[in-house]
């Protein structure tokens, strides 16, 4: 596999977890926001 | 030519049909700057997506891939990770519960009056600042992907000002929803397009690349985690900060949420935002790291004109072209989005106030038409001298971060006007300081003014309010009021 497949797959698989952990922070205080 | 004229045709049909239609749909100027609450979620999530998305995750990434390589997409992995679903998720709902028009109206609604004339004057000039620096972008795409043939001044800055202007001059705000469906698209699929094709051309595919960095000892160019203290002080941590507690001041972001039909049209598109965001980055960063390989380019040119050196060596106009409407998507987004922005904020905050109710609805809208001139010239003309905006940008970003960490500590904790007022005339007394006299003292990685700027306020914002008492946060009396409304209406 060469380096752009990889740097993409990367950067697709960090931001998809770092915006889960968004999500997942808002799951957890939207009791308190809403 | 050839991609000068594809990259005006498209904007210009596009701004015209768009225009032509959303101007059928407008009553009042509050459709013009708002699109009142008409959007669904993924109008909304282009739109919003789009705003932040301009020199920052383009031009600037192609010339600072020069020196830290495919590292600097943490820049894009950031800003669509964190600050796209962060604000879609919490900032962007919090204004729309607010119920105001314009930033400075929150911003006076959590602090008082004086607070908001503050930020009605200053913020716009900041604003522009920002505006200004896109369109020098605009400019210098023109202007190198039309390999030269255009002069830079007036004509490349001139077609800026007037592509900018047009992307809303008809129909306001829903005629950039429309624009920016369209172009987030054409910036996605036109980027990936252009590394595709080079990918082709390339006689070993992008394995040349690798090899030759390879071959030189700079193979960490093509390694997304070499975390450098460049790549860690220099444009991670400063993505974060800025983004998150500087560019959420900016009215820009929040007109998407005003065209919003409501808060789950704004929560809905944080995924699929945050992704685009991210990815938008990709393309500039992959073609300038390769164009950087290729020894007769890395030879004759810079970094910030590596990809178009690359596009005008290697691909056909009309992929140039195609490469150039990419561009200019992002671009032209965040400075329309600026100008509206600015338009909006002057014509609703400052002048009419002035008249009152004595300015017709007819009046009202022919005003807010001329603003969105007016402020496009005001853009376009300083564009016509100035070339490098960065110590600007951080200038405008840095006088924006202690008001939206006020705003946060007033919404979400205390509302304290004394310790605001005091948080913002210390933060930006040091902003001052740091810009004009930076002490000798400062670490080289803290010499960016937003650094010391963004621990003061922060600072300030904690102690201040741990001390002197205070009503309590905005959202809890929101929240309060809704509850005994809802009470009233059982009983």
């Amino acid at each position: 596999m060469n380096w752009v497949i990889q740097v993409l797959i990367l950067q697709i698989v960090v931001t998809l977890g770092l915006e889960l952990l968004m999500i997942g922070l808002y799951k957890f205080t939207s009791d308190n926001d809403t | 030519m050839i991609p000068i004229l594809i990259a005006v045709a498209y904007f210009v049909f596009f701004g015209v049909i768009f225009g032509m239609q959303s101007r059928r749909q407008l009553t009042d100027s509050k459709d013009f700057f708002t699109a009142s609450n008409r959007l669904g979620w993924f109008a909304v999530m282009c739109s919003f997506t789009l705003a932040p998305l301009g020199g920052g995750h383009t031009t600037s990434l192609i010339e600072q891939q020069a020196a830290m390589g495919v590292s600097v997409l943490w820049w894009g992995i950031l800003a669509g990770g964190v600050y796209v679903p962060v604000f879609l998720l919490w900032f962007g709902p919090w204004f729309k519960r607010l119920k105001v028009d314009t930033f400075p109206q929150a911003l006076g609604k959590v602090f008082g009056p004086k607070i908001k004339i503050v930020n009605t004057s200053l913020a716009p000039a900041g604003w522009l600042g920002i505006a200004i620096a896109e369109i020098v972008g605009i400019s210098t795409v023109i202007y190198c992907l039309g390999g030269g043939k255009l002069p830079y001044t007036p004509h490349c800055v001139l077609i800026a000002g007037v592509l900018t202007v047009l992307y809303i001059l008809l129909g306001g705000m829903l005629q950039a929803a429309y624009m920016n469906v369209v172009n987030a698209v054409a910036l996605i699929g036109g980027g990936f397009l252009g590394v595709i094709y080079t990918g082709q051309w390339l006689p070993g595919g992008y394995a040349d690349v690798s090899n030759y960095y390879a071959s030189i000892g700079e193979a960490w160019r093509t390694n997304l985690f070499h975390f450098s203290p460049d790549v860690v002080f220099g444009v991670m941590i400063p993505v974060m900060l800025l983004h998150v507690f500087s560019v959420a001041s900016e009215h820009a972001m929040y007109q998407p949420m005003l065209a919003a039909e409501d808060e789950n049209a704004i929560r809905k598109g944080a995924m699929l935002g945050g992704i685009i965001n991210s990815l938008a980055a990709f393309p500039w960063v992959i073609l300038g790291v390769t164009a950087l390989s290729i020894p007769s380019i890395a030879a004759s040119t810079s970094g910030r004109l590596s990809v178009a050196e690359l596009a005008l060596q290697t691909m056909p106009d009309w992929l140039i072209g195609v490469l150039m409407v990419a561009l200019l998507s992002a671009l032209l987004s965040t400075s329309s989005g600026m100008i509206l922005a600015i338009a909006h904020v002057v014509t609703d905050d400052i002048i009419k106030p002035i008249f009152g109710e004595k300015m017709s609805k007819a009046a009202h809208m022919r005003l807010s038409r001329w603003m969105v001139v007016i402020v496009g010239a005001l853009a376009t003309l300083p564009a016509l001298k100035v070339s490098l905006m960065i110590a600007l940008f951080f200038w405008c970003f840095s006088l924006s971060l202690p008001i939206f960490i006020n705003y946060l500590i007033g919404m979400l904790w205390k509302v304290n006007r004394r310790a605001a007022w005091i948080n913002l005339i210390v933060s930006t007394i040091v902003n001052f300081w740091w810009t004009f006299a930076c002490p000798s003292w400062c670490p080289p990685m803290f010499r960016l003014n937003f650094y010391p700027v963004f621990a003061v306020s922060i600072g300030l914002g904690i102690i201040l309010n741990l001390i002197l008492p205070g009503e309590k946060g905005m959202l809890s009396r929101i929240k309060e009021s809704e509850t005994a409304v809802q009470g009233g209406v059982t009983l």
